[in-house]
Order: structure tokens, then C-alpha cells, then sequence
């Protein structure tokens, strides 16, 4: 009961939930680590870059090693079409040399469209009338989790929360949890959530240490655009959005906070792509510069229509997809180390392109209407924007196995100790792909036992017994400990990772 | 659990043929905190996980090779600790 002297639980949300001496620290010299002016000079037209230099750069990225903002801008000012193709074969050399030929899937889970900002191009801001508003009850959550654990067979899966008082830092830890404690009898072992990561607004930093102790895997906050002037006019002044800042050293927070995985992001469309490509990297380089961790992973999702919402029907700076490519080309290129994320809001057709060229992740069976996976169909009055690839999961991994991937449902890392910096240097060594090899193998073995169809199954068991012949000639001392394990999820056991 | 107690624990667990990852927990996450940050990919072995109470763990490779003896020994050894502590095998 709220008394006379107790302040309602939304003014008490809304009131000191930007805190900007969380943020100061971090400030050089007062100013934020994305110099508008520098950016804009790096685009500007200039002559062919040297080859020599160019193939320099691509070295540098070959040995895994991030790219500093010169050298990621001579990558972008390339126009001849055979370093282009050098480029990108770069790219999938490192894709392969840190990930191989592993494609990690997830799902989203959005648990609230409520939302107090007022972004231009989001179908979930606030004065958009034609969107029906919904926060899930745990029951409905739970609900939603058994159908993904269970009947689909996800494993990870990323949450989203609009920023709202309904939807605040304890309804996210309790989402969380009821999430974590799904289990569900699957067709021959069960289905869990092993891994959620959060996509949520920024919050100060004890709601952050909170996040991190329920036991979140990566926590997400995209910027959206990099470019300050395109930042203000499309979050209006006075949202909570609308603080550039407070948003950009979200993930610095984080991290200290001790979250360890922070994914950084840009919409793409929003502004020139190339100038958010160096706010990528100028991000990846800060957190690195301040924290000594990087960036988990790192998304590029295309700004796509949405219900009720004029600003995405006629965008100056629409992405083409050749120069979408080009943005995943180069990025894999300048945060070598880094997960990236393709999503459904491309089609099949770009995904299939897109994923050899450095992709890491990318979701399936997805549905973003607040409750959308119980009845399975897209609703545009319900949901943010609107998916390219409806595919089911079961598709995607018959996919995958055409094209030679092993879908891995792996979510061991930040369960037995590799993460933050320790799995920074896992990564760039190469060592933790052999972790993750193991572990592909092991979790896909799982997911097609109790989730495939019999024509995924038959797709994907040649792409496994390539990958446990691999195991057996290149880690000779690891294979009788891994064989095994393998028989044991074989016989039925569950969740067993290196 | 104390610093020290970690810090002589670590070092009595250092004769045995392991690699020991000291762990905070979160939930589900085992976070590195210290000991052998940059695993080999030549030690792979199933991670052994040991909680030591509420927010700390640790995370032995290598445990599938030790005998039963060894395995005895460290069972022994943290449940010497109990004082401060209590141990439970996670995996």
C-alpha cells in the first residue's frame, strides 16, 4: 500500500535514472571517445588506398588483431573490386580460424512492448497508437519458455524489455529466473534455457551489478547511430533515449559492473553505414582501451518497416545489400575476435550470403510479438518491426548443414570459467575454438536427438561425423575423453561441456 | 570464503596434476577470477566444478585423470576447510 510519504513505484523508476557522474569516469579530457569531425574526415573522398597498405591491414586482421579507425577507414575508401574479393575471403579465413564453420542460434524473447521513449523509427514508441501493449505475467513467460525449450529446442536466448516502470529491474530478474528454471521433457532428454542474454536500456549501475548477479550471459545495448546530430533528431530531447552519452557508456558501466559479455550494436539506415562502422569500431577500441575487454559480440541489424511508423518508408540512408556486405566484410575484419549477428530480419537469401563472410550467430523459429511464440504467427501491432526469415529452427539447421555448418546449441563459456578477458585471449589464440568444436558437437548431437526432423537429422549426421573425424585426427589426446562424453549423450544424458 | 583460505587452498592444490580456475558465481555463470586464465586447447578435459559456498567455485581440469586416491585426497582437503566453508560437486 503506498502512503502519503511513500512515492509511487514509477516516479521512484523515473526519478535519478540517468546518473551522469556513473559516466564521467570514462570521459577523456571531458569529451566522449566519438569525435564526429574525425569521422566525418576519415569518409571523406580521397584517392584509391594504396594495395600495399590495404593487404597490410588485412594481415594485421589475419593475426587477429583489432583495427585501429585509419586503418578500418582505408578497408571502406577501397573501390577496386579485387581487393574487395581479397577482403572478403580475409574475412571468412578469420571467421573460420576463430569460430570454424560453428554457427551459434538463439531466439528472442520479447517480454514487454510497453516503452516510455519516443524513437522515430520504432513501432513500440510510446505514441504509437496502433500497437496493442503487453507485459508477459511469469506465467505467460513461462509459458512462452516451455514452447521454446521445449517444442523447438532453443537453448539460448536473448530477452528484451522495452524501458518502462512495468517492466523494471525486478520484473527483469524475476523474468530471468522463471526462465532459468524451465525444464521440459523433450523427445528423449528435456529442453532448458542455458544461457539468457538481455537487451535492455541503460540502467545506473546498481540495477547493473543486479543484472550481473542473477546470472545474465551477455548484455546488449546498440547505440543505434554513432552520428550525434541523426542521434538527437530521431530521440527526442527529454526521453530517456535522448542522452547520447548515458547510452554509450552503458556497456563500459557493465562491464565494471562485472558483466563480462557486452554486446555493442547500430541500426543500420538510421545514417551513413560507413560512419557507423566506425562507431563500431571506435566502441570496440574504447571499451578495450578503458576496461581491457572488447566487445562479445557485435550486431548490425537493417533498419526494416514497422507497423504505424512513416519514418522507415522513405530513409535517406537506406543500406543496400552490397554494401551490407561490405559492412560485415569490414567489420570482421576490424574486431577480428568478436561474435557477430546476423538476425531474421534478413531473408534466407542474404543470410546464406552474409554467414560465410564472418557471421557468427544468427536466430530462427523467431517471433517478436510479446507472446508471440504461442501462436506463432507475426503481428505487426504487436511486435517492433517486421521479420524477413520465418524459417523454423529445424529449417535453418538443414540449412546450415547444406552449407557445411554445424549449428552448435554450446552454451559452456561463461559456465565453467571462460569469459571476459579470459576468453578475450581464448579467442585470440585460437584455443577456445577447440572448446567450442567439442562442445558443438556435443550440444548438436543433443538438439538432433530431441528436436530434429527426420530430415534434419539425416542432414545433419554427416555434418557430425566430419566433425568427430576432425576431432579424432587434430586433438588425438582429447578424443577418448570426448568420445565418451558423446556416448553418453548418446545414451541420453544431458548438458555435458568441456 | 576468506582470501586466505583461497590463497592456501590454491597452493595445497597445487601438487596435484590439475589446473584450478578460481570462480565467482552468478547464477549460472562461473566467472574466471584467477588461476590458469588462458587454458591450453592441449589440456581439454571435462571441467570438474566445485562450490564453495554461495558466490565462489572452482573449476579443476584434469579430474578424470586423477585416481580415486587423488580425487579422495581433495574431497578431503576442502572438507577439511569447513569451518570456513563447504564444498559441493556441481558436475
Amino acid at each position: 500500500m503506498t502512503t502519503i510519504l511513500e512515492k509511487p513505484k514509477a516516479q521512484q523508476w523515473r526519478e535519478g535514472r540517468i546518473k551522469p557522474e556513473q559516466m564521467a569516469k570514462y570521459l577523456q579530457n571531458g569529451r566522449d571517445f566519438i569525435d564526429d569531425d574525425a569521422i566525418e574526415a576519415r569518409l571523406r573522398p580521397t584517392a584509391e588506398p594504396d594495395a600495399a597498405r590495404i593487404r597490410a591491414i588485412i594481415a594485421k586482421a589475419k593475426a587477429i588483431e583489432s583495427l585501429d579507425l585509419d586503418e578500418t577507414a582505408a578497408l571502406l575508401h577501397v573501390k577496386d573490386p579485387e581487393l574487395w574479393a581479397e577482403m572478403r575471403q580475409a574475412a571468412s579465413e578469420i571467421k573460420h580460424k576463430v569460430y570454424d564453420n560453428r554457427i551459434v542460434t538463439f531466439a528472442p524473447l520479447y517480454l514487454s512492448n510497453v516503452c516510455v521513449n519516443s524513437c522515430l523509427y520504432c513501432g513500440l514508441r510510446r505514441e504509437n497508437s496502433a500497437v496493442a501493449r503487453r507485459t508477459l505475467s511469469l506465467d505467460e513467460i513461462r509459458s512462452e519458455t516451455e514452447i521454446l525449450a521445449g517444442k523447438i529446442g532453443h537453448k539460448r536466448l536473448i530477452v528484451v524489455y522495452g524501458e518502462h516502470p512495468t517492466s523494471d529491474l525486478d520484473y527483469m530478474l524475476e523474468s530471468i529466473r522463471t526462465i532459468y528454471d524451465v525444464k521440459v521433457p523433450a523427445r528423449r532428454g528435456h529442453g532448458q534455457i542455458r544461457r539468457v542474454n538481455v537487451n535492455a536500456a541503460p540502467m545506473p549501475d546498481e540495477e547493473l551489478r543486479a543484472l550481473q548477479a542473477v546470472g545474465v550471459g551477455t548484455y546488449q545495448v546498440f547505440q543505434e547511430t554513432y552520428h550525434k546530430a541523426t542521434y538527437r533528431a530521431v530521440h527526442p530531447v527529454g526521453t530517456f533515449k535522448g542522452d547520447y552519452n548515458w547510452r554509450l557508456y552503458t556497456l563500459h558501466r557493465a562491464l565494471d559492473a562485472g558483466m563480462e559479455d557486452v554486446g555493442i550494436g547500430a541500426l543500420f539506415g538510421l545514417y551513413d553505414w560507413r560512419f557507423e562502422v566506425l562507431g563500431l569500431v571506435a566502441h570496440a577500441l574504447d571499451l578495450e582501451r578503458a576496461i581491457g575487454v572488447g566487445p562479445h559480440t557485435v550486431s548490425f541489424p537493417r533498419l526494416e518497416p514497422a507497423e504505424n511508423t512513416p519514418f522507415n518508408e522513405a530513409l535517406r540512408w537506406q543500406v543496400s545489400d552490397d554494401d551490407f556486405e561490405k559492412v560485415v566484410v569490414v567489420l570482421r575484419l576490424a574486431v577480428p575476435y568478436a561474435g557477430m549477428i546476423v538476425t531474421c530480419r534478413e531473408n534466407p537469401g542474404m543470410r546464406r550470403r552474409l554467414l560465410p563472410l564472418g557471421c557468427t550467430q544468427t536466430d530462427a523459429s523467431s517471433n517478436i510479438g510479446v507472446g508471440g511464440y504461442q501462436d506463432a504467427e507475426q503481428h505487426g501491432d504487436r511486435q517492433q518491426f517486421l521479420l524477413a526469415d520465418t524459417r523454423t529452427l529445424d529449417e535453418v539447421v538443414r540449412d546450415l548443414a547444406s552449407m557445411g555448418c554445424i549449428t552448435s546449441f554450446c552454451t559452456a563459456g561463461y559456465r565453467c570459467g571462460r569469459t571476459g578477458q579470459c576468453i578475450m585471449d581464448l579467442l585470440r589464440t585460437g584455443a577456445e575454438g577447440k572448446f567450442c568444436k567439442l562442445n558443438a558437437v556435443l550440444t548438436f548431437r543433443e538438439w538432433l536427438d530431441d528436436f530434429a526432423s527426420d530430415l534434419t537429422r539425416a542432414a545433419g549426421e554427416p555434418v557430425l561425423q566430419k566433425e568427430i573425424e576432425e576431432i579424432r585426427q587434430k586433438m588425438p589426446k582429447a578424443f577418448p575423453e570426448f568420445m565418451q562424453s558423446y556416448e553418453r549423450i548418446c545414451a541420453g544424458e544431458r548438458d555435458l561441456y568441456f | 570464503m576468506n582470501a586466505t583460505s583461497i590463497s592456501e587452498l590454491l597452493g595445497k592444490l597445487s601438487v596435484y596434476p590439475v589446473t584450478v580456475q578460481l570462480a565467482r558465481i552468478d547464477g549460472k555463470r562461473w566467472a574466471h577470477i584467477a588461476g590458469a586464465s588462458t587454458t591450453s586447447a592441449e589440456e581439454i578435459s571435462l571441467p570438474h566444478r566445485l562450490q564453495l559456498d554461495e558466490h565462489t567455485g572452482l573449476i579443476l581440469r584434469g579430474w578424470g585423470a586423477l585416481t580415486a586416491g587423488q580425487r579422495a585426497e581433495i574431497e578431503e582437503l576442502l572438507a577439511s576447510g569447513k569451518s570456513s566453508t563447504t564444498h559441493t560437486a556441481v558436475s
